[in-house]
């Protein structure tokens, strides 16, 4: 597993620079991500099956799976941790197939479905800690509504990150990290060289 | 867990909620057998009326997560009402209202089954938690209720996982009961799985586990 952290701008990334991510890898991300979760994606993938154009250009940009709290004050954003990714894995083989995105940013595992969606599609499926939605939100300059505003918090979002600490969870070749780390330490409990006391 | 410690720590400081899911409001009330509620709101207004000017107030504006219509338009409420609300009738001349904000992950991973009597409760939640296990963010609280037929519903379930981390307590004097066992078998099978916060491998996949039973018919079936 890579151990390596490094800087990344997704501003103009293409999907050539991803492929070299391993899981485990820390990346500070930076620049503008779009946002959406359940609904927003269930529309969109109803209105891809319509043949509807979407309100968004996704091609070879990020989505954080996050339906944030509204600012106060001077926040740009209220708190915006990830949500569960897996429950988006049903429209994942979809929305890489057929909008351009190259990378998903959530909590949690990604199911088999995801993973080999993921890996047909060469894309990438980053973590952001769940339980620091605050500190997440520190990471985030701006935030304004790009579509699907009747969705409240699950309308589709454009925040500029600076910064943002993520995860490599699974990378261009389905390599999960989720996969990886219970492996390993179910095994080390199982040859007694670990007491879960 | 650097970044959660750091998290509640700004929380604490800033007035902030500590997460983006501030949840489905999960009242109970303890109301008095001599008490009065005087006005023309039935009490489930009254306390929906608190959830939304809560949820909504400016200066800690909060989520608002709730759908109507679960089946078919799934539109947003709004305001994070309607809460789920439980009365309990009890001896006395006050109104006792316990608050839960319960986020929608811990409601997601919940199961039902109906287990036979000679099934094991904990070779059940095992299997489930091998398939849930890793979506426990950031870990989580292991929660069982053997019921008394189908009508003492899983509204005790909510209340038994709020209740405070007691689990090294419970370690440390033994177990002085049958749901006692139980949950100290269960906090340590569940965490010798190795699925570890966020499912990313570790030790501590449940961070405690609460039991509740109730008297049960004897039949066939174990809820």
């Amino acid at each position: 597993m890579g151990a390596n952290m490094r800087r990344v701008n997704l501003d103009g990334i293409n999907p050539e620079q991803i492929q070299e991510w391993k899981p485990g890898d820390t990346l500070l991300l930076s620049g503008k991500i779009l946002t959406g979760r359940d609904a927003a994606h269930k529309r969109m993938v109803d209105m891809l099956a319509k043949g509807e154009k979407l309100p968004v250009d996704f091609t070879n940009r990020f989505i954080y799976y996050v339906g944030p709290v509204d600012p106060v004050r001077d926040e740009v954003v209220g708190p915006a941790g990830p949500t569960t990714a897996t429950r988006m894995d049903k429209f994942t083989r979809t929305v890489l197939e057929q909008t351009g995105l190259i990378g998903m940013i959530g909590k949690s595992e990604r199911g088999p479905t995801a993973i080999d969606a993921i890996r047909d599609h060469k894309a990438v499926y980053l973590m952001a800690v769940g339980g620091a939605a605050y500190l997440v939100s520190k990471a985030i300059v701006s935030a304004k509504v790009l579509a699907f505003a009747d969705l409240g918090m699950e309308a589709i979002y454009e925040f500029e990150v600076k910064d943002m600490p993520v995860t490599v969870a699974v990378d261009s070749r389905g390599e999960s990290v989720h996969q990886i780390g219970p492996r390993i330490w179910k095994a080390k409990i199982e040859e007694g060289l670990i007491a879960v006391k | 867990m650097a970044q959660i410690l750091i998290n509640s720590r700004m929380c604490a400081e800033g007035q902030r909620p500590i997460c983006q899911d501030t949840g489905i409001v999960t009242v109970f009330a303890e109301v008095g057998m001599d008490a009065r509620i005087e006005g023309t709101m039935s009490p489930d207004d009254m306390i929906n009326e608190g959830v939304r000017r809560a949820y909504r107030n400016v200066d800690n504006v909060l989520r608002a997560s709730i759908l109507a219509d679960p089946d078919g338009a799934r539109k947003n409420t709004g305001d994070n009402t309607p809460a789920v609300i439980h009365y309990k009738i009890v001896p006395g001349n006050t109104i006792d209202v316990h608050v839960a904000a319960k986020g929608g992950g811990s409601e997601a991973k919940s199961k039902f089954a109906m287990l036979n009597p000679s099934d094991s409760v904990v070779d059940w939640v095992l299997e489930r938690g091998a398939a849930n296990g890793r979506r426990l963010v950031p870990a989580g609280v292991c929660s069982a209720s053997a019921l008394a037929a189908r009508r003492k519903k899983p509204c005790c379930w909510p209340k038994k996982r709020c209740s405070i981390l007691s689990i090294f307590k419970s370690c440390e004097r033994g177990p002085s009961n049958r749901a006692e066992t139980l949950r100290l078998e269960l906090y340590d099978k569940v965490n010798a799985l190795g699925i570890g916060a966020q499912g990313l491998g570790g030790l501590t996949t449940v961070l405690d586990a609460k039991v509740k039973d109730f008297p049960q018919l004897t039949r066939r079936t174990k809820p």
